[in-house]
């Protein structure tokens, strides 16, 4: 009994955390199916790869690399202090 | 000299004098421990399994799942590199439980292929479809339960419990996408009022238009907050960053200590974007608007990683008890 109990809050919990992501790709697969562009109504446009997701993905590795940079200082520093 | 004998020397001499292990007998010990523990078998061969389900069934492809069981498997790992403690043993792998793992995740690639990729024009995803599809995600996660016995899951769970804890807090608080996108119709409107609560010390006639994407309308610049500027890229990088701390420390570190450090380090990185969106507002219309326009992606980055080093000087030495440790250490002394 416990363990179904568990099980169903389990699935409460994760069911709704994944939900929005599913019913986003439905929402966008629907709108580019839509889309009605000169190459036909069901024509599947490719991604956007923009220059802003490139330069986030760039961002978010540089900002990784300095931070575990001052990261691993900090922590030689304090293994040299103990 | 054997390996349990450097080990049990090194353990009981005093640290001036610690006997220094052979390099290589300690990689072929350390191998060997992972290779013979149960649990960090397991959680490989599930991260495994994990990166092939996405190749093969797109539908699939969440990145949290894979990103916990990298992280549950650096934490087994790191932790099995300095615990010398017995570990578990792989006769309970027997093949038959490898053979139904393997079904068991054929059978969900099958599934989401099938739901995933409706091949008709019109796209036919009723709410049931869409939440079997939505939980298919988390479901990757169930077939390593036959890997183990009950006997070996409750091993795993007392013997690892810290790292299962961990592994768990990353589960629900990894890259908070969809709970951003949930709270953002509230969300924006209390960091919208915020920044312009903020600004408006500094900049005379700052006005507020409120929206989905709230305005702050200025004399020289006009700042729309869009739901990138929501802060999830500051709550990213700190996770990543925080994790790397967690995984490199696991064995120095206070584990509340670090929980506690986690939930507050979330929160001062929205808090940080807040006032990151306040000083673009207050620049962009009394220094130049041209400069924060053309610069305000990479100036983010450089703000939050600045906050984020910021946050581990002050919260380093408490992570790990230091503080504590050192007017001991020169007492003794």
């Amino acid at each position: 009994m416990k363990r179904l109990l568990a099980a169903a809050v389990l699935a409460i919990v994760l069911v709704p955390f994944a939900a929005p992501v599913v019913h986003a790709r439905d929402r966008d697969d629907r709108e580019d199916r839509d889309a009605d562009d000169g190459y036909g109504k069901h024509y599947k446009k490719p991604k956007p790869y923009t220059k802003a997701t490139e330069m986030a993905s760039l961002g978010l590795a540089s900002a990784v690399v300095i931070g575990g940079a001052g990261y691993l200082v900090l922590r030689r520093r304090s293994r040299k202090a103990t | 000299m054997d390996l349990q004998a450097c080990w049990k020397a090194r353990d009981l001499a005093p640290s001036v004098t610690k006997v220094a292990v052979p390099l290589e007998l300690r990689a072929w010990w350390f191998l060997n421990r992972c290779r013979q523990d149960p649990a960090a078998l397991v959680t490989a061969i599930t991260f495994l399994f994990l990166s092939f389900d996405y190749i093969f069934a797109p539908a699939l492809r969440n990145t949290t799942p894979l990103v916990v069981s990298a992280f549950l498997l650096c934490l087994l790992v790191r932790r099995l590199s300095f615990d010398t403690a017995e570990v578990g043993d792989t006769s309970h792998l027997a093949s038959w439980r490898l053979i139904a793992f393997l079904v068991l995740h054929l059978s969900i690639v099958g599934g989401a292929q099938v739901l995933g990729q409706p091949t008709s024009e019109t796209p036919d995803y009723t709410s049931s479809t869409a939440v079997v599809a939505a939980a298919c995600k988390f479901v990757v996660f169930l077939p390593s339960v036959v890997l183990l016995s009950r006997s070996g899951w409750r091993r795993f769970g007392r013997v690892y419990r810290a790292e299962c804890v961990a592994a768990a807090v990353a589960l629900v608080t990894f890259f908070p996408y969809r709970a951003f996108a949930t709270a953002w119709p509230v969300y924006s409107q209390v960091l919208g009022h915020f920044v312009h609560a903020v600004a408006a010390c500094f900049v005379p006639g700052l006005g507020y238009r409120a929206g989905a994407a709230p305005t702050l309308t200025g004399p020289g610049l006009d700042v729309e907050i869009a739901s990138a500027c929501s802060g999830l890229d500051g709550v990213r990088l700190f996770e990543l960053l925080f994790a790397l701390v967690v995984v490199l420390d696991w064995d120095r570190l206070q584990r509340w200590r670090a929980l506690v450090g986690y939930v507050v380090g979330l929160a001062s990185m929205l808090f940080a974007n807040a006032l990151r969106i306040a000083l673009m507002v207050v620049l962009g219309n009394r220094v130049s608007a041209d400069l924060v326009v053309r610069y305000h992606l990479n100036a983010g980055w450089i703000f939050f990683t600045s906050v984020f080093l910021l946050y581990l000087l002050v919260t380093y030495r408490w992570f790990l008890g230091i503080e504590r440790r050192l007017p001991l250490a020169a007492n003794e002394t």
